[in-house]
């Protein structure tokens, strides 16, 4: 039953692998975001050890299914098969930042045991695109999934009128992005909010674009590079204030581009 | 935390704690030493506080590899029979040992101290890498070997290295991944067999 974790010994789950931490002697302490029963944490006993039969399957960004066992304080990984590996993500190092930032906001995002099947789904495709889309292509597959992961966690900006009085939003004007009213601000309700950030009319619509998320649409939105660095770091401080903190491998990630 | 079971004394107590510390040592370990300490001969004692005083007093790092070293230069990258045009890059002074105690290797080490980690805020600028590409441009080095974990993090951090001193006209090579000895084909994972595969050799 999705929801709340199973009361028998043992269940089976389908999960990506967000994160890691070493744990005692050779296991690890991972954390996993599962289909039926949201964010897990689960100890990998034996792991950190070369002959691990597992610890393969349990990499980061690995799409597998697993059995588990009910422990009392941590779940304990008893038997793990990759149903993919995403191999292509782990060939590049642009690819491999790109995908642990996503697999770090789902963490951030995210409380222990609330499933979200949507978000799965949503992490499992972004997961697909990083690993074969063209590498200029990258940052559009992460504004993408930013955008729709904050829809799906409740955060969606109101991107078609103006987030204040409802008014349709004017072009080519200077507009404001809000994240106290959470969307764009029309000009003269720019006021209304000292932190508001400035965006072009064109910005909003790559958001609207990326927020729809027809990929076919996507692929051939073109930006330069300075408007690329404006919408990363928009999406970036917008995510940051919600959770009121640091997405640590935003740091690295920008210093690839 | 210990100590509201110990009415025995303060220093014991204190003991117990400090031995909770560290890794993989839980209370009950941390009273085990403790009650071992009290019944063996003072001389154990003193010989354990002794090696860790004088272990904080000498500890720095070589100031070439970064390994730990009770010396300015170590004895690996002082002793001049090594192959000297080799380098091994590993990411914690652990890792060196195990490699040395094999001796199968019979170049020199740099010791990045870590490896890159994005999810926990470690850069590059955070490890020995920048120290790495100055040692590789002083010349003598043909071919730097990254021996970091076959993990994620660490094959991100090959990587780094790869495109940082690949320019540098210094041959980059990886450790091989593939089956360990002992190991089952039956619970392989695609990455590693992919490895296996592609690392496959004449016989």
């Amino acid at each position: 039953m999705p929801g709340s974790l199973p009361k028998s010994t043992l269940y089976q789950a389908e999960v990506v692998v967000l994160r890691y931490m070493s744990l005692g002697e050779a296991d690890r302490l991972l954390v996993l975001y599962s289909k039926d029963f949201g964010k897990i944490r689960a100890s990998a006993r034996g792991t950190r050890k070369t002959t691990s039969r597992i610890a393969g399957h349990l990499e980061p960004l690995t799409h597998s299914s697993l059995l588990l066992a009910r422990g009392s304080s941590l779940d304990i990984v008893s038997q793990a098969q990759t149903l993919k590996s995403f191999n292509q993500i782990r060939d590049d190092l642009g690819r491999i930042a790109n995908g642990l930032y996503i697999a770090e906001i789902v963490d951030l995002f995210t409380e222990d045991e609330e499933p979200n099947a949507i978000l799965f789904q949503l992490l499992l495709d972004t997961l697909d695109m990083l690993s074969r889309v063209d590498v200029e292509l990258l940052h559009l597959i992460i504004h993408r999934f930013e955008i729709q992961m904050l829809g799906l966690m409740g955060y969606r900006p109101q991107l078609d009128t103006c987030a204040v009085n409802g008014e349709s939003l004017p072009q080519n004007v200077p507009l404001s992005f809000s994240v106290v009213w959470g969307g764009v601000l029309c000009e003269s309700c720019a006021s209304r909010d000292g932190t508001a950030r400035k965006i072009s009319s064109r910005g909003v619509m790559i958001l609207k674009i990326l927020q729809r998320g027809k990929m076919e649409v996507v692929e051939e939105i073109d930006m330069t590079k300075e408007a690329r660095t404006a919408l990363s770091g928009l999406l970036r401080w917008y995510i940051q204030t919600i959770l009121e903190r640091e997405v640590q491998s935003g740091a690295f990630l920008d210093s690839l581009q | 935390m210990t100590s509201n079971f110990m009415p025995a004394g303060g220093s014991v107590a204190r003991l117990i704690d400090a031995f909770s510390r560290l890794p993989g040592i839980g209370p009950k370990t941390a009273q085990r030493l403790t009650y071992h300490l009290i019944r063996a001969s003072s001389e154990e004692s003193e010989l354990l506080a002794k090696s860790l005083l004088e272990m904080r007093d000498r500890l720095q790092f070589c100031s070439l590899c970064h390994n730990i070293s009770e010396s300015t230069i170590c004895p690996i990258c002082a002793n001049t029979n090594r192959d000297q045009g080799l380098l091994c890059v590993v990411e914690e002074p652990l890792d060196l040992f195990v490699i040395e105690r094999a001796s199968v290797y019979q170049g020199l080490y740099h010791v990045l101290h870590g490896v890159i980690s994005p999810m926990n805020g470690v850069g590059p600028e955070d490890l020995k890498i920048q120290e790495l590409i100055d040692r590789v441009k002083d010349g003598k080095i043909s071919e730097v070997l990254v021996a970091t974990n076959l993990s994620l993090e660490g094959d991100a951090t090959a990587m780094y290295l790869h495109d940082a001193i690949d320019p540098l006209g210094v041959r980059t090579t990886r450790l091989a991944g593939g089956l360990p000895s002992g190991g089952d084909l039956e619970y392989a994972d695609e990455v590693t067999l992919s490895r296996a595969l592609e690392g496959r050799r004449e016989l």
